[in-house]
């Protein structure tokens, strides 16, 4: 493992804010966010839905839909240049060229009139000047980079012939055809079944290494964090409540969402009547509370937490928690 | 595929069956026949009309009547009108009064279709890209207003304006362009309404899916994920529209037709049916029948060429 200190920071977001106008009001989807993504690195984003995981993901490259959203505020820097400031010119290099996405349903996330090889062959060409020939070696050399079988042949089936899990490779061979530097994962394995998921996770710890990738990886399943990541950023009610490597995470979670999240997932060597759950319901992003926004849910709830709102901060080296009141932090590694 | 053609064409062939036996089946039923409907203009004796009778066969048993216009239809014999008679005599083939309406309704069915999906495939698409939107909003309520109103009134409507008041057109007629422009403005309003709404509503799912995302992600411009991406899929809904509205258009408009005296195959089949004209009608109705077959199979053909989910199968 390489040291901290020689990693790059590739993609720095910061105070991001992104917001929804719909008819029943104005939707805080992302709410100040700021986190670093360094170079060779995987991280999580995990949180649960309406979190604003995904909408941080999509927000980066500025493929939310507009209207009804919008980035109010905020900067993303991808190698010191604001994303946020491009032109839609300058967006259509760095969509698929710096940065690319693997989406969550790979049923429906390909074109069915068109052939998976046309679907990645014009990526490919969209970011470099190959011909048509060229380009077709490449897409086929890409899939087998992903893993699918024969892929001479399969280059020219359509989307419907695949499986969920093929299609999800073609997805990902779409996202490498760039040659990005960035891949965005969103919730990639949501759609599939265990097996697949496993299988999935590996390709792309795998590309991550061979390809020297960086990942973001979002994700509501906090096991999918523990596979692949090596930081992990939780969200709730569109804030960044907690920040940490991943191993201190699991031992030692500060903020007391992380630690209801932990708890409730069920572990193969206890028996127990009920999963432990968290009591409560997110939010309205309609109109979300003052102070602490998990603190109508949190056990730990003082008075000060429904009147102030905690900002992140340093608890220990590396690891940041938004709480009034987090659990302590363990020292004996 | 060559199976599913000759499937479909069988199944075809027996629709028009089906349809000869109830048109002939029903025109027998109606109050009156040709012979009496002709000598009730002439004022002639019985004795005419039993001779106009035996002269086209109505006496025979109904059995031999029909298998004798089933011969005929198949051989091609179309026989005469009933309805244009010099000395007693018809003299007008029926064949040759559908081959001069045919290329009326043709051009009219092809010009309304085409005319249409011009205006309304970027109308629809400009009101998709912006939903909710003042344009959106307004080319909705026109087009509500537009299908509340009737077709013929909206030709009164054409006539009285444009033809009455502007002089700009002829009221009606057949054989230059300018009396052909009403018919069409007059059919296409309907058209325009629902191939907007459908490529409105088609495109509007579309611009939210997944796989334009998909297409958005790699890079590609506004244009290409448009018309590459977008529009491709939206051709499988318009063209069963389409098809589902050609059929109408090709077998006549009844009331355009009369209204702008545009004499095509619909005005042929109203009046030979007021005139109980036999074999006009019994060459019409399988016409028609014969129209809806083929163009259904031609929409099922465009699928393979269009949707390669069925092509595979």
């Amino acid at each position: 493992m390489e040291s901290q200190n020689t990693l790059k920071v590739l993609l720095d977001v910061k105070n991001l804010t992104t917001r929804f106008f719909t008819d029943d009001g104005i939707v805080l989807a992302v709410d100040n966010v700021s986190f670093q993504l360094m170079e060779g690195e995987i991280l999580g984003i995990v949180g649960e839905s309406g979190s604003g995981k995904s909408v941080t993901s999509m927000s980066t490259m500025r493929l939310i839909p507009i209207p009804p959203g919008e980035i109010t505020e905020g900067q993303v820097l991808l190698k010191g240049r604001d994303v946020l400031k491009c032109s839609e010119k300058e967006m259509q290099d760095i969509r698929g060229n710096e940065i690319a996405m693997i989406f969550q349903e790979p049923m429906t996330a390909l074109n069915p009139v068109y052939t998976i090889g046309a679907q990645i062959i014009e990526a490919i060409r969209q970011h470099s000047k190959m011909g048509k020939a060229k380009a077709r070696e490449r897409a086929i050399d890409l899939l087998k980079l992903v893993g699918i079988p024969a892929p001479e042949k399969r280059v020219d089936d359509y989307p419907h012939q695949l499986s969920g899990g093929m299609r999800q490779r073609v997805i990902i061979a779409i996202a490498l055809a760039g040659n990005p530097s960035i891949l965005i994962a969103d919730e990639p394995t949501t759609a599939l079944d265990v097996t697949i998921q496993a299988q999935i996770l590996r390709l792309i710890r795998e590309i991550k290494e061979t390809q020297n990738k960086s990942v973001m990886l979002i994700t509501h399943d906090l096991g999918v964090i523990a596979q692949t990541c090596d930081r992990v950023i939780v969200m709730y009610g569109a804030e960044i409540v907690e920040q940490s490597p991943v191993r201190p995470l699991y031992k030692n979670p500060l903020h007391p969402y992380t630690e209801g999240l932990l708890s409730s997932i069920p572990k193969m060597d206890e028996d127990v009547e009920r999963l432990n759950v968290i009591e409560g319901m997110v939010p309205n992003p309609l109109a979300l509370p003052a102070g602490c926004r998990f603190c109508s849910r949190c056990k730990k709830a003082q008075e000060r937490c429904k009147a102030e709102k905690p900002t992140l901060r340093e608890a220990a080296p590396g690891r940041l928690v938004a709480c009034h009141y987090p659990c302590e932090v363990q020292t004996d590694e | 595929m060559g199976q599913f053609i000759g499937k479909r064409l069988l199944r075809g062939l027996l629709t028009i069956f089906v349809t000869m036996v109830v048109v002939f089946l029903l025109i027998r039923m109606a109050p009156g026949d040709p012979a009496s409907i002709l000598a009730g203009s002439m004022d002639t004796d019985e004795a005419f009309v039993e001779s106009l009778r035996e002269e086209w066969g109505l006496d025979e048993p109904i059995l031999k009547q029909f298998t004798v216009y089933v011969k005929n239809l198949v051989t091609g014999n179309l026989g005469y009108s009933y309805q244009y008679l010099t000395h007693g005599k018809p003299n007008q083939p029926v064949i040759s009064l559908i081959l001069q309406r045919l290329p009326r309704t043709f051009i009219l069915a092809a010009s309304v279709i085409i005319f249409s999906i011009l205006i309304a495939i970027p109308l629809g698409t400009i009101c998709a890209m912006k939903p909710g939107s003042w344009f959106d909003n307004l080319t909705f309520s026109i087009q509500m207003t537009i299908t509340s109103i009737p077709n013929f009134y909206i030709g009164m409507i054409l006539i009285a304006l444009l033809a009455v008041k502007w002089k700009l057109l002829p009221t009606g007629g057949y054989g230059d362009f300018n009396s052909f422009i009403m018919p069409m403005l007059c059919l296409s309003f309907r058209y325009i309404v629902t191939f907007t709404r459908t490529t409105r509503t088609e495109l509007g799912q579309i611009l939210n899916s997944d796989y334009l995302r998909t297409a958005k992600a790699k890079g590609l411009s506004r244009t290409v994920v448009l018309f590459k991406h977008g529009l491709r899929n939206v051709l499988i809904p318009i063209v069963t529209m389409i098809g589902t509205r050609l059929g109408g258009l090709l077998t006549g408009a009844v009331y355009v037709e009369t209204l702008f005296r545009y004499y095509g195959v619909g005005e042929l089949l109203i009046s030979a049916i007021s005139a109980r004209d036999y074999p006009t009608i019994q060459a019409v109705i399988p016409y028609i029948a014969a129209v809806f077959v083929i163009v259904n199979l031609a929409v099922d053909m465009s699928y393979f060429a269009l949707d390669p989910r069925i092509r595979k199968k």
